[in-house]
């Protein structure tokens, strides 16, 4: 059995929104690990992608482009794993369907819909959908 | 098909009024010709016809009377004061005839064209008869005068003259017929020939208008119908006229002008979608730390650090939708300007330490004189030395230093920021200056910006100018130049 995976991946060049998710994340028990931007996000996953539980990804980053950072994501993670597009755009769903995502939280957000995505996770990684 | 033909409306039009004005002459012409030739011919009835008309009753009394006279000769010589006096009347009378009535010698112009409408009317047999009337009548005057005649003989020739006058007036009364018929038919030709040009004109003109019409209006329509579509629903249709006229060119006007709408309109759109991005940034970070520290009130140093960034992204979220503003105010040109004295090298100073303090990362290396005094708005000069200074962060590297100076010159003084490293392309330069985009930068430790825009819109209104360009070891920089 594997080791359960208790960190979480903030991708985002906003440092205040990276503290304040690092908060929520630490607050439910699990590990932030934060990237100002997808080259930093790729750098962590190359390391350690066995620990990472989710990916909170911001959409406008400074770098590489949303869709190859993405593709880049899934190349290091399994699909089990959730990319969780956070973003200020104002059509953040459209935006998140054409990543290829199914989750997505919209700038500004209440703190519980993003505990309820962890836990989500969590609870995912503890009972695999066979 | 009409429209394909590259014939101006203009030029159409014309046509129009031309043709109609030529059908107008045409039909002045016939009036003119048909109302001349009448002329002509009552002319000639009232010089030749008519005055032999009127004289002829009173010559045919004279013979008559002759006769009678003749006749009641008791002496039979016939000699007398009064029938010497009438044979003189009548002679008078034949010689006038002869010298200016006669149609068949008389070389007149208008006796020439009386002989002419006797040809067309086919009655040339009475000139014959005018002249065998008018000889007659000389041969018994010449008898009436001869010496020496018997009474019988003076009646004969009396009677036969009589009847060559009587003959000589039928000639004339039928004349006038001839000349009446003539001008009946000329009114007749001409009455024929005005209707044939009217309904001519009337069916020419109709066709031509209504290819005219053909031409302009469906294409107005199409027009007009583009422009009601995009104005009830916003969406904008190419709009395409083959023509090369006035219609062509209005429809591409009308083309061009919807398509810069639309263009604004989209402009204005993407606008909005990224002011509301740039503005839910700091709404997410004061509204996150809010709730965390709402809901972790026994946890002071959570609550401290969410007081001080709410503070630091209230200030952000102040100075963003201000700088939203003030640039569309600049985009309309309703940029208000009031100035006063300002030291430029004081406010530098502290514009700076601001900045700094939202970008750690970003040094500044300030070189001001003691005082660059100049007169100027100062929340507009405040705003571009942000807008400056922030774009200079937002492209520098973090922790090389950024060159902020500023120099007192004779009648202006100058700001001039040099960026840490690397040089501006052309379309970032352009980008920076869009009244409608973002700069989007490197790691900056969360500022964010309008860009240049409102800095140039700044340094215009104070008659001043913004230069963007490299300095001499190949860093961009940007330099603000105000009258003092």
């Amino acid at each position: 059995m594997s080791a359960m995976r208790t960190t979480v991946l903030v991708v985002d060049d906003d440092a205040d929104f990276r503290g304040l998710a690092a908060f929520v994340v630490a607050s439910q028990g699990l590990i932030a690990v934060e990237a100002a931007d997808c080259g930093e996000c790729l750098e962590v996953l190359r390391k350690d992608p066995e620990r990472i539980l989710a990916v909170l990804l911001d959409y406008y980053m400074p770098g590489m482009k949303p869709g190859p950072c993405v593709a880049g994501i899934r190349e290091l993670l399994p699909a089990t794993v959730p990319v969780v597009l956070v973003t200020a755009a104002v059509d953040a769903g459209q935006r998140a369907r054409e990543l290829g995502l199914t989750h997505w939280l919209s700038k500004p957000f209440d703190l519980d819909d993003l505990r309820a995505i962890l836990r989500a996770a969590r609870s995912e990684d503890a009972h695999p959908a066979i | 098909m009409w429209p394909r033909v590259p014939v101006s409306v203009g030029r159409r039009l014309t046509t129009l009024v031309v043709v109609d004005a030529l059908t107008l002459l045409a039909l002045l012409a016939v009036a003119v010709l048909a109302l001349s030739r009448g002329s002509a011919d009552l002319g000639y009835m009232r010089r030749y016809v008519l005055p032999p008309v009127e004289a002829l009753p009173k010559a045919i009394d004279d013979a008559a009377r002759l006769e009678v006279a003749l006749r009641s000769d008791p002496e039979g010589s016939a000699r007398t004061v009064r029938v010497q006096d009438l044979i003189g009347e009548i002679d008078r009378f034949a010689s006038q005839y002869r010298s200016d009535w006669v149609v068949l010698d008389n070389p007149a112009e208008d006796a020439a064209r009386f002989r002419r409408i006797l040809q067309d009317a086919h009655r040339t047999g009475l000139m014959a008869q005018e002249r065998t009337a008018l000889d007659a009548l000389f041969a018994n005057l010449t008898h009436l005068k001869q010496p020496g005649a018997s009474r019988d003989e003076l009646v004969t020739n009396a009677a036969a003259a009589r009847r060559a006058l009587r003959s000589l007036l039928d000639v004339n009364a039928q004349y006038v017929v001839v000349t009446q018929e003539a001008i009946n038919g000329r009114a007749h030709t001409a009455r024929d020939w005005l209707i044939l040009i009217g309904v001519a004109n009337l069916i020419g003109a109709t066709l031509l208008g209504l290819a005219v019409h053909r031409a302009i209006a469906p294409r107005i329509r199409r027009v007009v119908k583009q422009v009601d579509r995009f104005r009830e629903v916003g969406v904008y249709d190419q709009l395409t006229d083959s023509g090369r006229d006035e219609i062509a060119t209005l429809a591409h006007a009308v083309d061009v002008g919807i398509r810069t709408i639309a263009a604004r309109d989209r402009e204005r759109e993407q606008f909005l979608a990224v002011a509301a991005h740039e503005l839910k940034t700091p709404v997410t970070a004061i509204a996150g730390y809010a709730q965390a520290a709402l809901e972790n009130p026994s946890d002071m140093a959570m609550r401290d650090r969410a007081v001080s960034i709410i503070h630091r992204n209230a200030g952000r979220l102040g100075r963003l939708i201000e700088d939203l503003l003030l640039a569309a105010s600049a985009r309309s040109g309703k940029l208000r300007f009031d100035p006063k004295p300002i030291d430029l090298a004081s406010l530098t100073r502290r514009s700076v330490q601001e900045v700094e303090a939202l970008v750690p990362n970003h040094p500044f290396e300030l070189h001001t004189p003691t005082t660059a005094y100049l007169l100027a708005d100062e929340d507009l000069l405040i705003h571009a030395e942000w807008s400056l200074l922030s774009y200079a962060a937002a492209l520098s590297a973090p922790h090389a230093p950024i060159g902020v100076t500023v120099a007192s010159l004779p009648g202006r003084v100058r700001l001039e920021v040099t960026l840490a490293d690397g040089r501006l392309t052309e379309s970032e330069i352009s980008r920076a200056l869009s009244p409608m985009d973002f700069v989007q930068y490197e790691e900056n430790g969360g500022l964010r910006q309008t860009g240049l825009f409102l800095c140039r819109e700044v340094a215009q209104v104070h008659g001043g100018s913004l230069r963007i360009g490299h300095s001499p070891e190949g860093k961009a920089a940007v330099t603000l130049e105000l009258p003092a």
